[in-house]
């Protein structure tokens, strides 16, 4: 073999060695990660008794909550019981603060709220809806007390002490930042109006449809309200959706917040009509309270992808009339929901999680793009080797 | 958007029977409505009587609960850290107070060096070090060896003594002291003066950024100062930071991507159409916009203001109440908002970089091996042997 032959062997193969060393086990990390990395502190999981106080807090703020909204309610009953004895239309509306806002941002969030319960073709309704209203300027000092109020919109739902009045808590939160509010003659905004409709969220559904049948009833509170937190007719953009959730398929993102999802989500998103179904009629928590939170937990994903907008998406294809004999049956939720969709639960549903996210494929496949990127990278090597050949021939 | 419109779904009332007698149309309503009326009342309002109290008691009773849990658990994480911090040497330099295993780390002598800076910048505000002591925990520089978990800052043992030193600078954080300070900064305070290549970053910004603010800044208008620094109130930054270009140029840089796939797609046209109004609007519904000038540019104002203050500027600067940034950093410096944001304009257009000169050599040199490998490649022989 000649000389400079064996250079050229020799050179790749020690490269490959040195990279090796660096990069293969023993070492648990490549050799320059894990000098970047050792500067920074490392993290132990929590003790069980931290693990107790964070469940005691999320307990506690619940019930603060639920006090809250109460007072409130009592602070609203005489409007509540007025509008409701003269059959009046739209939501009673209490402002928690600040006092600083002015009258005529107060003016513009009382307007902008009346358009939305007439866009939302609420008239007068069986169960009177209240909407506290809570603009933030700016950011709450930390305190010793776990209790802070949600920072997203939440209800309180009619429970049996109170069947006919459902209380929506509206945050608008600017955190020191600019906004339509604090200008002192604030313009109607599309994000305002917006906001202050979803803020309708579920006391949108007890308002038109009044409460939901037995069975419906059950499986909605077990799953904390989680299909009915955003009211309908918003025709929000699937993508809209998809970069809420992180689930743009062009991020690099996107598999690891795939994975987050629970498996039968995952199925779901798969488009298995089956996985769909039981994802979507399954029963939730035991743990049943009146106060549904839209507050969102990152490292806690929805049961399925865009779960907030399912039955808002519903109303939107069936019509509210269909939808409210949905809403109001005593049969099964499995056998009203197909009634209600005329088609199996897990075709609607799965055919309403395309929209949201493209199929995606499971399994050990390629994709094909890195098939044809693979099979003309072959075709390219054996073309050179053949040219190579052909120019060292010797004649 | 479309709009529903609902049926009262209640049932009607049977016709035919009793016939009550004639009243007005809307006082029979009233007097049909009223025994349903008191009911829904008496149910709603007998039970809301007695539930206030009792919620407010179970609150109690959990944040009773929480108290006492927290309790455990901090005597829990105590013990934990306490197991971390065992064996450990006591190294005080200043107020500066370090807990660290035993190791080759040279940390005396970087505190040593470290703590006189520390010192100039914070002042007597500096001695709050003494209550916070640094958990630091010297690791072996062998790759095989596993991190241990926990609270300690992790650094190398064979660090040598002057990175360790900026190190331990870059780590002496009091700007937690002052929530409103960490926030408008949006990082740490790094009690450091020699910031001549933080003036020059901060120079190439002021020259650069695309933001009227930044740019009338450079001209000398102090207001527009205050503006691209964030010094004042910020009531509408998408105007008080950018021009409508500007504006257009973010909207559709930036954010088109985000906007567009968040159902803004129409403003987001009108914006590139040349409608400042839309511009406006999609910005200011983003709430937070990316500021002209960033953390560099804050953290070199507050390094002026505590040169300009002296000393104790830190400390003045920590009583001061609460208000626009600006206002605060000039009393706690003594002098007016106007002479520091002149002071420190001064210092970044001091530090204009050096212009790039390439020298005539350099030239020639850069052509010489062009032709180098020019030739090279032409005389290459190839393999065919005919």
């Amino acid at each position: 073999m000649a000389r400079q032959l064996r250079w050229w062997i020799a050179a790749p193969l020690g490269a490959c060695l040195a990279i090796a060393i660096a990069y293969l086990p023993p070492r648990p990390m490549p050799l320059l990660g894990q000098r970047f990395f050792r500067v920074f502190q490392t993290f132990e999981p929590p003790t069980p008794y931290r693990l107790r106080v964070q469940e005691l807090a999320q307990r506690y703020r619940i019930t603060s909550f639920e006090l809250t909204m109460r007072e409130y309610g009592e602070a609203m009953r005489t409007e509540l019981d007025r509008r409701r004895a003269l059959e009046l239309p739209g939501p009673t509306m209490y402002f928690a603060g600040p006092d600083s806002l002015s009258d005529s941002a107060r003016s513009l969030v009382r307007a902008l709220l009346g358009t939305a319960w007439s866009q939302l073709g609420l008239g007068a309704s069986k169960i009177s809806v209240g909407v506290v209203v809570r603009v933030v300027f700016d950011r709450p000092p930390g305190g010793e007390s776990p209790a802070h109020m949600p920072a997203a919109d939440a209800f309180l739902l009619p429970d049996s002490t109170n069947r006919a009045t459902c209380l929506a808590y509206v945050p608008i939160i600017y955190w020191g930042r600019a906004g339509v509010l604090r200008q002192i003659h604030p313009a109607p905004s599309k994000e305002l109006a917006e906001l202050l409709r979803n803020g309708l969220g579920t006391c949108a559904y007890f308002a038109a449809f009044g409460a939901p049948g037995h069975d419906i009833g059950r499986w909605l509170e077990s799953r904390h309200y989680e299909f009915a937190l955003d009211p309908w007719g918003l025709r929000v953009p699937p993508e809209s959706t998809r970069a809420g959730s992180l689930l743009d398929e062009d991020k690099p993102w996107f598999w690891s917040f795939v994975y987050r999802y629970q498996p039968g989500a995952v199925e779901c998103m798969a488009g298995r009509a089956d996985a769909c179904r039981r994802t979507a009629v399954a029963g939730g928590s035991r743990d049943l309270v009146p106060v549904v939170s839209a507050e969102r937990q990152w490292w806690k994903p929805p049961s399925l992808a865009g779960a907030d907008r399912y039955l808002a998406d519903l109303v939107d294809d069936i019509g509210p009339e269909r939808f409210g004999r949905f809403w109001n049956s005593e049969l099964p939720v499995d056998t009203a929901l197909a009634t209600a969709m005329r088609m199996p639960v897990g075709e609607w549903t799965r055919r309403w999680q395309a929209t949201i996210v493209p199929p995606i494929r499971l399994g050990p496949v390629a994709p094909p793009s890195a098939l044809v990127l693979a099979t003309l990278l072959g075709v390219a090597a054996v073309v050179l080797v053949m040219l190579t050949a052909t120019r060292r021939q010797v004649r | 958007m479309s709009e529903h419109v609902f049926q009262d779904a209640s049932p009607q009332a049977p016709s035919g029977g009793f016939e009550p007698p004639k009243t007005s149309r809307r006082s029979r309503r009233l007097l049909n409505s009223l025994p349903a009326a008191l009911a829904a009342v008496l149910v709603a309002v007998a039970p809301l009587a007695g539930q206030i109290p009792a919620l407010r008691a179970r609150a109690d009773s959990l944040l009773m609960q929480w108290r006492e849990a927290q309790q455990f658990a901090d005597l829990q994480d105590s013990l934990r850290l306490g197991r971390e911090r065992g064996g450990r040497d006591t190294i005080r330099v200043g107020a500066l107070v370090f807990l660290v295993n035993r190791s080759p780390l040279p940390l005396r002598e970087a505190a040593a060096t470290a703590w006189p800076q520390i010192e100039r910048f914070y002042g007597p505000a500096a001695q709050a070090f003494a209550q916070r002591p640094f958990l630091i925990q010297a690791v072996d520089p062998d790759t095989n060896e596993d991190v241990p978990p926990g609270r300690a800052i992790k650094i190398l043992w064979n660090t040598e003594v002057a990175p360790l030193a900026r190190a331990l600078v870059a780590m002496a954080d009091l700007g937690p002291l002052d929530p409103a300070l960490h926030d408008w900064l949006g990082g740490v305070v790094v009690p450091r003066f020699d910031s001549g290549p933080g003036h020059a970053a901060v120079y190439i910004q002021l020259v650069t950024a695309p933001s009227q603010a930044a740019q009338r800044c450079y001209r000398g208008d102090r207001a527009a100062c205050r503006d691209a620094l964030s010094l004042s109130a910020m009531t509408d930054p998408a105007s008080q930071w950018y021009g409508p270009a500007e504006r257009r140029a973010l909207v559709l840089t930036q954010y088109g991507d985000f906007l567009r796939r968040t159902s803004h797609g129409l403003a987001v046209r009108s914006c590139e159409q040349g409608s400042d109004e839309s511009c406006l609007e999609l910005l200011r519904s983003l709430g937070t916009l990316i500021p002209p000038l960033d953390y560099q540019a804050r953290l070199t104002f507050l390094e002026t203001a505590v040169r300009v203050g002296g000393a104790e500027t830190f400390q003045r600067f920590l009583a001061a109440p609460a208000g626009p940034m600006g206002g605060r950093l000039a009393a706690a410096a003594r002098v007016s908002e106007d002479s520091l944001i002149a002071q420190w304009r001064t210092d970044v257009l001091a530090a204009r970089p050096t212009p790039v000169s390439l020298p005539v050599l350099g030239a020639w040199v850069a052509l010489g091996w062009i032709v180098v490998f020019g030739t090279c490649g032409l005389r290459s022989s190839r393999w065919r042997v005919s």
